[in-house]
């Protein structure tokens, strides 16, 4: 049991090693942003009147802290974020990033985090059976409805899908909320509301998920299949469903419990488009409109390092299960 | 034995042929056998030949430059040979006639007058583009490049009057035609760009830690395992958004490439690591070094040999996701603008919803789009297939 | 008793070049108590013979109507390409019939205990329970000769040795005593000190359990200690048949004696090997005539036309060549 706390202890240490990495690249590109927050923030009170001078501007520097040099910046934002959980304050908005985000980043992560459940849902049962099928048919266009899915990019699979429901249904079916609840406090009739609409944001973020991990597993499941202890168990008298998940579902499993933090990572990336498209307000359209629209580092950086944090998680806590999983692994740790 | 027949010969020669083939030619082989991958391959040469010789099938300049106002938001025109008052051994259209007067409220109308006929022409004179053209105007005056290039002026078709729009038009009265296929220009541009750049820092960073492999090859592994964990789409649209706004459209497109190669790199060192370690630890490499050659020698003339074909592979199936990553950053508008002409750019143009209603050849670019991308996955996928006949399983 | 009867055995199999032929008109016959090799190179068609008692090859396999393989279990005659189903298969798939592959690695599952699959497949196959399966595969264990076996009994394929596992693969195939073993190449995958040690372990098993054993192997050396009727196959033919002793000491077919020739010799360390020249066919192109012309060196102009059937030249003795049948007179 102490080896296993140690295995831990150490992916622990490189996740956080990873998230340091991360936090660096990240903390990086905020600061290449031509300007500062205290340039930013001065120019902003210029339009509104004010006259401003190099000094006011080297003031609300010093203020800021952004006189400090760059890796000492840089080890108190990590500071913030890991003891205070701060990420400080929006250069534009002028808010507080965390106020700002809150509610927004949870929506997101669990829009994404359903759309993977439901991704392995569908693509777990049937990657195993049509490797198991020797129908040509039936695979032949399952393997081109994958196709599909890794070359239609999902915002336009959104686009289709919106122009259509408006042509026919009258309803863009776009946004996460109606109007009547998009400011209200959270309740049922909330939640309800919420669900009849995320069901879309959901399908369309993990259909590219879904082809992915249905090749993953069709192929892993087609490689287990073959393997001599298959058919060795096949010669001992097991058959159909006991045979399949027993032993080749069984074994194709740590794979595919892997390849958890690669689509979370593959939801992500199409996160910020489809929110664009369906006009959701959640992380991902924030961090268009921090981009896009008012070059917001500091609220870029904070979602940023947020989203690959929780892949960061992912990771680790598949790696855990893993170890748990594989004798291999597992007799080394706990005996 | 009896003697051998010249039939005989060339069985032989044929069975050499086949043990002596390089890995190139037997992963060709293979390819040549799989028939979707072989259409998929066909039809990619079509568009990159489109892509490539999109001045010279484009009757109108794609920029607003060769907009036709007689004909906005224009449906596709078809030649025809032959109607009610005949036929012509040449395809014809008919006169459009715009007028307005107090019987259309005062409003445009146009109609056809199916009288007075228009002929296509091949190999029309037009606008003047230039290939090879040089002139980079990067930021610093010593990247800058300028080359004359070779200028050109002939179209494979046109009209003898008036204009034709295949594909229909836009808004502002640009042929679609023309803007898909210098749009697949771009596609193609910035993705071999792209795949250029992540190819030489996956080279180098890949190569260094396969070859050295020990504490270099844990701590690039590190670094290069750090960045593959960030969601890459966000990454690039947090790197697309430093672009000042008064960048000229080259320059952003340079960036763009540049972005998409920085990002896109650690998946091929990943590869490109994986590959070095195991042909590393090969006897003909120790055998390499035991004969005094030195480690840029066993890198150059023994280590990449062994595998370029799937290193080639491997770009290929990494190609299609950098055009998808620049088709979605330039359709949130975060990555090519206009003059230049993208897919991305061009999509943004279907996302209204009077588009599906009343001009639906404005889908037209999504329909290359989509062909284009789906022919290049399974072109790298019948590759990888050929390649490694063994293994399916991906990433 | 004849335990197992082989006739006409034709397989082919579907594959994208077309339908190549893995075994093709093989008969023979298995008593009870006895052991019998097939011997071959890769690619002979052995393993593929073997695989189709249980009907264990893949699904793209087709038999040839004429094929038959008859198995006398319990007073009864179980005709197994007739079985359709896998649920009627699975009497004879690890009951009635056992099978030990080459690889013991990679035949347990890497994930699953060994004592798992052992109670698994006694529980199909015994009526038992648990507790019971678990008693008898631990015996088991213990009889193939595995130290500590209620400890073996919970570990995985990757922490026992070679040899082990072997053995671990050899009680769990006898542990719903079977009638008739298949061994495929159980021992070429071992060490040499090990393989003699599985070689008797094995024939001690036989003649406690009174079974008929299939050995299959490329190892002409290993035939001569284990066998008792030995089968000589060449792309996909049964080219040689007959008693062990009586094959290896005066070989007819002129395959067999070029493996004899290949072999070093104790008694002469100095003498050259001499190898069959040349390569086995390919099975896309399966030579006209008797299969072995290509590389025979008393083959003659009828050779590559028409083929030669199996005809006796001694008691049990059977040969399919014009030549060698010719010069020793077949009856």
């Amino acid at each position: 049991m102490g080896k296993f706390f140690q295995f831990a202890l150490m992916r622990a240490g490189m996740s956080i090693f990873t998230l340091l990495m991360v936090s660096l690249i990240v903390f990086t590109l905020m600061e290449l942003v031509p300007g500062n927050c205290a340039e930013r923030y001065l120019a902003f009170k210029n339009t509104q009147g004010s006259q401003i001078t190099i000094a006011d501007i080297k003031a609300e520097e010093r203020r800021l802290g952004l006189d400090r040099p760059f890796m000492v910046r840089w080890g108190s934002w990590v500071g913030n974020v890991t003891f205070k959980g701060e990420f400080g304050d929006s250069c534009i908005l002028r808010l507080n990033i965390n106020q700002l985000l809150a509610d927004k980043f949870w929506i997101s992560l669990a829009l994404c985090l359903v759309a993977l459940f439901v991704a392995y849902l569908i693509a777990i049962p049937i990657g195993i059976i049509s490797a198991a099928s020797t129908n040509a048919f039936a695979n032949n266009s399952l393997r081109f409805i994958s196709y599909l899915g890794l070359a239609l990019p999902n915002f336009l699979l959104a686009l289709i899908i919106m122009l259509a429901s408006t042509v026919w249904f009258g309803d863009s079916l776009t946004g996460l909320f109606s109007k009547e609840f998009r400011d209200a406090a959270w309740s049922w009739a909330k939640f309800q509301d919420f669900m009849s609409r995320a069901w879309l944001p959901i399908f369309i973020l993990g259909w590219s998920a879904t082809a992915f991990a249905l090749q993953t597993i069709r192929a892993l499941m087609l490689d287990e299949n073959g393997k001599l202890y298959v058919t060795a168990a096949r010669a001992r008298g097991l058959y159909g469903r006991k045979l399949l998940w027993r032993y080749p579902a069984r074994h194709a499993l740590g794979p595919v419990i892997n390849s958890l933090g690669f689509d979370l990572n593959r939801i992500f990336n199409e996160l910020p488009v489809v929110a664009l498209v369906l006009t959701l307000t959640e992380a991902g359209a924030l961090l268009i409109e921090a981009l896009a629209r008012s070059n917001d580092q500091q609220l870029a950086g904070a979602i940023i390092f947020l989203l690959t944090a929780s892949i960061v998680l992912v990771n680790f806590v598949t790696d855990i299960m893993l170890a748990l999983m594989d004798p291999r692994i597992r007799r080394g740790l706990i005996g | 034995m009896t003697t051998t027949t010249k039939q005989e010969l060339a069985d032989q020669k044929l069975k050499e042929a086949y043990f002596t083939a390089s890995q190139g030619q037997l992963i060709w082989t293979r390819f040549k056998s799989n028939r979707t991958a072989m259409i998929a391959a066909w039809i990619l040469i079509g568009l990159i030949l489109a892509g490539f010789f999109a001045p010279f099938l484009s009757p109108y300049d794609p920029t607003i430059a060769g907009r036709d106002k007689e004909y906005e938001n224009g449906a596709p025109q078809i030649p025809k040979f032959w109607d009610e008052n005949g036929f012509s051994a040449r395809p014809f259209l008919y006169t459009l006639e715009r007028s307005r007067s107090i019987k259309t409220n005062f409003r445009w109308v146009t109609k056809e007058n199916r009288e007075k006929r228009r002929y296509l022409e091949l190999f029309v004179k037009g606008w003047e583009y230039t290939y090879f053209k040089v002139d980079w105007n990067l930021p610093g005056t010593m990247f800058d490049v300028n080359l004359p290039g070779f200028k050109f002026n002939t179209h494979l078709y046109g009209m003898d009057v008036g204009g034709v729009h295949l594909f229909g038009t836009d808004a502002s009265g640009k042929d679609i035609l023309a803007r898909t296929f210098h749009a697949i220009y771009t596609s193609l541009a910035v993705g071999t760009l792209g795949v250029g750049i992540a190819f030489i820092l996956a080279l180098i960073i890949g190569g260094v830690a396969g070859y050295f492999g020990g504490w270099m090859d844990s701590f690039l592994q590190m670094i290069t395992d750090a960045i593959r964990t960030v969601p890459a789409i966000p990454l690039f649209m947090a790197m697309a958004a430093f672009i000042p706004d008064e960048w000229s459209s080259e320059t952003r497109f340079f960036f763009i490439s540049i972005v998409l190669g920085l990002v896109g790199w650690p998946t091929l060192a990943r590869r490109i690591r994986t590959h070095l370690l195991t042909e590393r630890s090969q006897e003909y490499v120790l055998a390499a070094e035991l004969s005094g050659a030195s480690s840029g020698h066993v890198i150059r003339r023994h280590l990449l040999p062994s595998f370029t074909s799937y290193i080639i592979v491997d770009l290929m199936i990494s190609f299609p996701y950098m055009v998808r990553t620049e088709t979605a950053l330039s359709f949130i508008g975060l990555g090519l603008k206009d003059p230049v002409n993208s897919l991305g750019a061009l999509m943004q143009n279907v996302s209204k919803a009077d588009v599906l209603l009343n001009y639906q050849w404005y889908f037209i670019p999504v329909l290359f789009f989509i062909a284009f991308v789906l022919a290049f996955v399974f072109v790298g996928d019948g590759l990888r297939d050929a390649a490694d006949p063994y293994s399916s399983v991906k990433k | 008793m004849t335990l197992l009867k082989v006739e006409n055995l034709t397989l082919q199999f579907d594959t994208d070049e077309g339908r190549i032929t893995a075994v093709n008109n093989v008969s023979f016959e298995l008593e009870a108590g006895q052991v019998m090799g097939l011997v071959g190179e890769s690619g002979s068609g052995k393993s593929v013979t073997a695989k189709a008692l249980m009907q264990l090859n893949p699904s793209n396999a087709v038999y040839s109507p004429e094929s038959k393989i008859l198995m006398e279990l319990d007073g009864e005659t179980i005709d197994v390409l007739a079985l359709k189903r896998e649920s009627e298969m699975q009497a004879i798939r690890g009951g009635s019939v056992s099978m030990i592959f080459q690889e013991p690695m990679a035949s347990f599952a890497p994930a699953i205990t060994i004592g798992d699959q052992m109670v698994e497949q006694l529980l199909i196959h015994k009526d038992m329970n648990k507790a019971q399966a678990k008693k008898l595969s631990i015996e088991m264990l213990d009889r193939v000769g595995i130290s500590d076996a209620s400890q073996r009994f919970k570990q995985y394929a990757f922490e026992l040795s070679g040899g082990m596992r072997q053995r671990a693969m050899i009680a769990m195939a006898l542990s719903t005593s079977p009638k008739l073993l298949i061994a495929d190449e159980p021992t070429t995958a071992l060490d040499v000190t090990i393989q003699a040690q599985v070689i008797d372990l094995m024939k001690d098993l036989v003649k406690e359990f009174n079974m008929g054993i299939i050995f299959i192997t490329h190892d002409l050396g290993v035939i001569a200690q284990t066998a008792d009727q030995v089968s000589v196959m060449y792309l996909g033919n049964v080219v040689e048949s007959g008693p062990v002793r009586e094959v290896i000491r005066d070989a007819a077919h002129p395959y067999t004696q070029g493996l004899l020739n290949a072999l070093p010799r104790l008694d002469n360390l100095d003498a050259p090997l001499v190898p069959v020249p040349g390569d086995i066919p390919s099975p896309l192109e399966r030579p006209p005539g008797c299969v072995f012309h290509t590389r025979c060196g008393v083959a003659e102009e009828r050779c590559s036309q028409s083929i030669p059937q199996m005809q006796q030249i001694g008691k049990q003795h059977a040969c399919a060549c014009f030549v060698e049948a010719e010069k020793r007179g077949a009856k």
